[in-house]
């Protein structure tokens, strides 16, 4: 038996502690049983600098404490010391997976507070910059969770297929993964010729592989032994916990600002918002999985509809160092996008000078993990990876 | 000492002559002693270097499931990386935590590897190709096998670590669960086959493979076997997302090559046990198997042709081994029966072929063979069709065939130089070699022309210095066994190899396809599902004996 952990007195061999771990010794049962382990900051299936403390009783979770901090930049107090479009990069850093969400949701506050109009090109390239970014991220999601949960060949399969979107989201803005290619009013440049066909035939080649991706888990007896009726997150608790996007979603919250507060112009496109209502890691991948799909059809109708050429950026902010000398109004607005995790917002003050007065960002995965250690609570470690897996944190973006 | 058709004998033998060309005349036991110590060496030999080979073709395996290049930087297709991976870990530094308990440190890693190493012993290559016929051979086996998890639990303990303590516990809770289903399943066979020993177990099995007798056993014995490697879908002690590396987290350098030398030695030996037992061991595929290997081609062919994602390129490389090696056995028999009728006449000839003789294992497996050539050719074109139909796309696989035939070919004919058998004289022999090498050139089987070469170099060089012992016969015999009696002797190994091979790769699949299992969950199954099961498939196997035996037990 596992009996409760102690520290050994020190005078034992006085040999020096490798790696940080506690040397312990196993005591007589009867007394507390608990087992403190640290799980991270270096884990395989932390998705980062996550810290968890676990507390265990044999293979049963009694709690869990999530220690934040450990990826931890500034970010907003950077954004007090440049220009407005100088923290642009900067929002490219927090949540790595979805750069293009971040730039996105800046530069909504930024045009909102200073009222700029985007032209209707502009915002074809973003909503399909945006999408591309969802896919791309949903697989990166798909392909760690899978790893998690043991099956390694999802995670090169996913890579494999992103690896296009990646290259299709370079072609965009010149790089692979901080993309920094939105501007107030618009994006940095245009599409090179041909993006068109490159883009649709992408999506043409993701549909049956999204139908592979599931053929690989969906039916599994032993994925759905494993994830159908763990972490449970009931709708009241999502709501209470402002959990948003899939995780939300997939508890029964149907929330979607992309449809419910449309920005850019999704208001143009036709998709559906999958709910589940079971609240477990099940219904939050089949949530997922079904996005990629719908960003899917998003991608199509954009691409197909957007036009010829047209202004990329508005002409009354104009380019390149206009945008530096941005100086909007004094004002306050909080504005907000959907990532591939939830609910972006971002909370822009600004005193009339060339620079941020204040820059609060609200990220989802922040919240999306508060509910972890309730969902865990009285599971197995292996459902503690599990969970973990499908709440789709970005450390980045938890920590800022 | 007397010339027996087992290995051991074998080598006694030549052992026996060569002693006697310098003057020397030792004792049978000494005789006994030596050659059982060289064919342990050779079968120790031929696992160590079946792993690195595993090692190459698992990553390459996985490579191809997971649509990847794998190793392809050192050496020709990145044979050599196992090479450069031993090294490096042999290089490492080997770090003992301070607080570890050094004595069971240290101790684990063979604690794990030793009895993987010692469970060959009984396995039967070939007819008479033991190192150690024990009469109660799977006994053996699984009582050796079951000090392992022993190693797992010293490991997780002695490294002082709170993720290697759970791995131990973990491999301490799975043991009980599965090593009892795996032990009554593998009783049933017991059951079957009337007796404990390894090589009565595969002689009870022509032709009808017990895995027909014993659908469910095989499929309990199979999960226990994976358990038992510890692979993904319950790879729990290890369960690299949950427990960074189980067991074996503290371990670095070459005791973490240790590790994983006896997880893939572990996964040849359960393969290789699994086809023991329940596959026909060495024996050659009937025609029934065939057929089956043919049908399993046409359905995934099917499967394709339906949209299904079904990865072909490994089975279609299994099924041309199979072919070549059928129809090249086929080619020497008819060669074989040819030359021997013209030098001894048809009586002769058919004498030796009919298989009227049971003790004599060659006679019996060619006698197979005159049915068997239709359906090898059947499916070597059917394997060539698969193989050229993926051309083009699947290059990266192309030399997936040449190094598996290089490892099931090569190997054993280093250890079959040693075994000839007197059936054949001289003349009769290098008539047989020089048409079977005609006609395999005209063939173009490239690597099976080298290995004759490589046996003529051998074979000649032999024949002249045993020429001035005036013992012909063996002479003769060593001259001759190289064209003629390397491929017959190949095959039942090439059989047992392709066989274990086969399970090797259902392992990788399933290792690279299946997500893991809770720890209480494969409990849960291993108790109330497969222990249930193995009792169920024993109580089959008991009422099949009665009946396979009249009525008696």
């Amino acid at each position: 038996m596992v009996g409760r952990v102690e520290p050994l007195p020190a005078s034992r061999e006085g040999g020096t502690r490798m790696g940080g771990e506690e040397v312990t010794r196993v005591q007589a049962p009867g007394k507390p049983k608990t087992v403190n382990i640290n799980m991270g900051p270096q884990h395989p299936s932390t998705h980062g600098v996550l810290r968890l403390k676990v507390a265990l009783n044999g293979e049963i979770v009694e709690d869990v404490e999530c220690v934040l901090g450990y990826l931890h930049r500034g970010s907003e107090k950077l954004a007090e010391d440049g220009t407005y479009l100088q923290f642009i990069p900067y929002t490219d850093r927090m949540d790595y997976l979805a750069a293009m969400q971040n730039n996105m949701a800046y530069c909504l506050a930024v045009e909102t507070v200073a009222d700029i109009k985007v032209p209707e090109y502009a915002n074809y390239l973003r909503v399909i910059a945006q999408e591309i970014n969802r896919i791309a991220s949903h697989q990166v999601w798909l392909g760690t969770w899978g790893i998690d949960l043991g099956a390694l060949t999802m995670f090169f399969w996913c890579l494999r297929d992103r690896e296009e979107a990646l290259a299709l989201l370079e072609q965009m803005c010149g790089a692979r993964l901080t993309y920094s290619y939105m501007r107030f009013g618009g994006v940095k440049q245009d599409v090179p010729p041909g993006f068109r066909e490159r883009a649709l035939a992408w999506v043409r080649y993701m549909r049956p592989r999204i139908d592979e991706y599931e053929s690989l888990l969906t039916k599994n007896d032993i994925f759905l032994l494993r994830t159908k009726g763990i972490g449970n997150l009931p709708k009241h608790r999502a709501i209470g916990y402002g959990v948003t996007g899939p995780m939300a979603r997939g508890s029964g919250v149907d929330y979607d600002l992309r449809r419910d507060e449309p920005y850019c112009n999704y208001r143009a496109f036709d998709f559906d918002v999958p709910v589940r209502t079971d609240g477990d890691c099940y219904a939050r991948y089949e949530v997922r999985v079904e996005e990629m799909r719908q960003s899917c059809d998003i991608l199509e109708q954009a691409l197909t509809r957007l036009p010829e050429r047209g202004p990329y950026i508005a002409p009354e902010v104009g380019e390149r160092a206009k945008q530096n000398r941005l100086k909007p109004p004094a004002g306050e607005v909080y504005t907000r996008v959907e990532n591939p995790r939830g609910e972006l917002g971002v909370l822009l003050v600004s005193d009339g000078s060339n620079k941020p007065y204040r820059v609060k960002v609200r990220p989802a995965s922040l919240s999306n993990l508060q509910p972890l250690p309730e969902m865990v609570r009285g599971l197995k470690i292996p459902d503690l990876v599990a969970t973990l897996g499908s709440t789709d944190i970005t450390l980045g973006d938890v920590d800022r | 000492m007397t010339l027996d058709a087992s290995g051991t004998g074998f080598i006694a033998y030549v052992l026996a002559k060569l002693a006697g060309l310098v003057g020397l005349h030792p004792s049978d036991m000494t005789l006994f002693v030596l050659s059982a110590i060289i064919l342990g060496l050779i079968i120790l030999i031929l696992v160590l270097t079946i792993v690195p080979g595993f090692v190459w073709g698992m990553r390459k395996i996985m490579a191809d499931i997971q649509s990847r290049e794998g190793p392809n930087r050192v050496g020709p297709f990145g044979i050599l990386q196992v090479l450069a991976d031993g090294v490096k870990m042999m290089t490492k530094e080997d770090i003992i935590p301070a607080r570890a308990d050094r004595f069971g440190f240290i101790l684990a890693p063979f604690v794990m590897i030793v009895p993987v190493l010692l469970a060959f012993a009984p396995l039967p290559w070939s007819g008479g190709v033991i190192l150690s016929n024990v009469g109660a051979g799977i006994l053996f086996i699984l009582a050796i096998g079951a000090i392992s998890p022993l190693g797992e639990v010293l490991a997780g303990w002695s490294s002082n670590n709170k993720y290697a303590m759970y791995g131990g516990l973990r491999a301490a809770a799975m043991d009980v669960s599965y090593e009892i289903p795996m032990i009554i399943s593998a009783l049933s066979v017991v059951f079957l086959a009337g007796t404990l020993n390894t090589e009565g177990i595969v002689a009870a099995q022509q032709p009808w493979w017990f895995f027909l007798l014993q659908p469910i056993g095989v499929v309990v014995f199979f999960i226990a076997a994976l358990a038992k490697i510890g692979v993904v879908p319950l790879d729990l002690p290890e369960s690299e997302s949950e427990l960074v590396a189980g067991y074996f987290t503290e371990y670095s350098g070459m005791r973490y090559g240790v590790f994983m030398l006896s997880l893939f030695a572990n996964i040849f030996l359960m393969s290789a046990i699994t086809v023991t037992l329940f596959f026909g061991g060495w024996g050659i595929m009937p025609p029934w198997a065939v057929a089956g290997v043919v049908l399993t081609f046409a359905a995934i062919l099917l499967a394709r042709r339906k949209g299904m994602s079904v990865n072909i390129a490994p089975p279609a490389i299994m099924g041309t081994m199979v072919g070549v090696v059928l129809a090249y056995g086929a080619g020497i028999h008819g060669i074989a029966q040819g030359v021997l009728a013209s030098a001894y006449g048809p009586d002769v000839a058919a004498h030796f072929f009919d298989g009227t003789n049971p003790g004599n294992f060659i006679a019996t497996l060619a006698a197979a063979y005159d049915f068997l050539v239709p359906a090898a050719i059947v499916a070597s074109i059917f394997s060539v069709i698969v193989v050229a139909a993926e051309r083009g796309t699947r290059r990266d696989m192309l030399p997936f065939p040449a190094v598996a035939l290089a490892m099931v070919i090569l190997v054993p004919t280093a250890l079959l130089l040693l075994a000839p058998f007197l059936y054949v004289g001289v003349q009769g022999g290098i008539i047989v070699f020089v048409l079977g090498g005609l006609k395999l050139l005209i063939l173009g089987v490239k690597p099976i022309v080298m290995v004759l070469v490589l046996g003529a170099l051998v074979g000649v060089p032999l024949f002249l210095l045993l020429q001035a012992t005036n013992d012909l016969i063996l002479a003769g015999v060593l001259a001759t066994l190289v064209p003629l009696f390397v491929p017959m002797l190949l095959i039942p190994i090439t059989s047992f190899l392709l066989k274990s091979l086969f399970f090797s790769f259902l392992v990788f699949w399933v290792w690279f396809t299946l997500p893991r299992v809770r720890v209480d969950q494969f409990l849960r199954i291993g108790w109330r599902t497969m222990f249930p099961l193995s009792l169920l498939t024993l109580t089959i196997a008991g009422v099949e004996a009665w009946i396979l035996r009249g009525g008696a037990l």
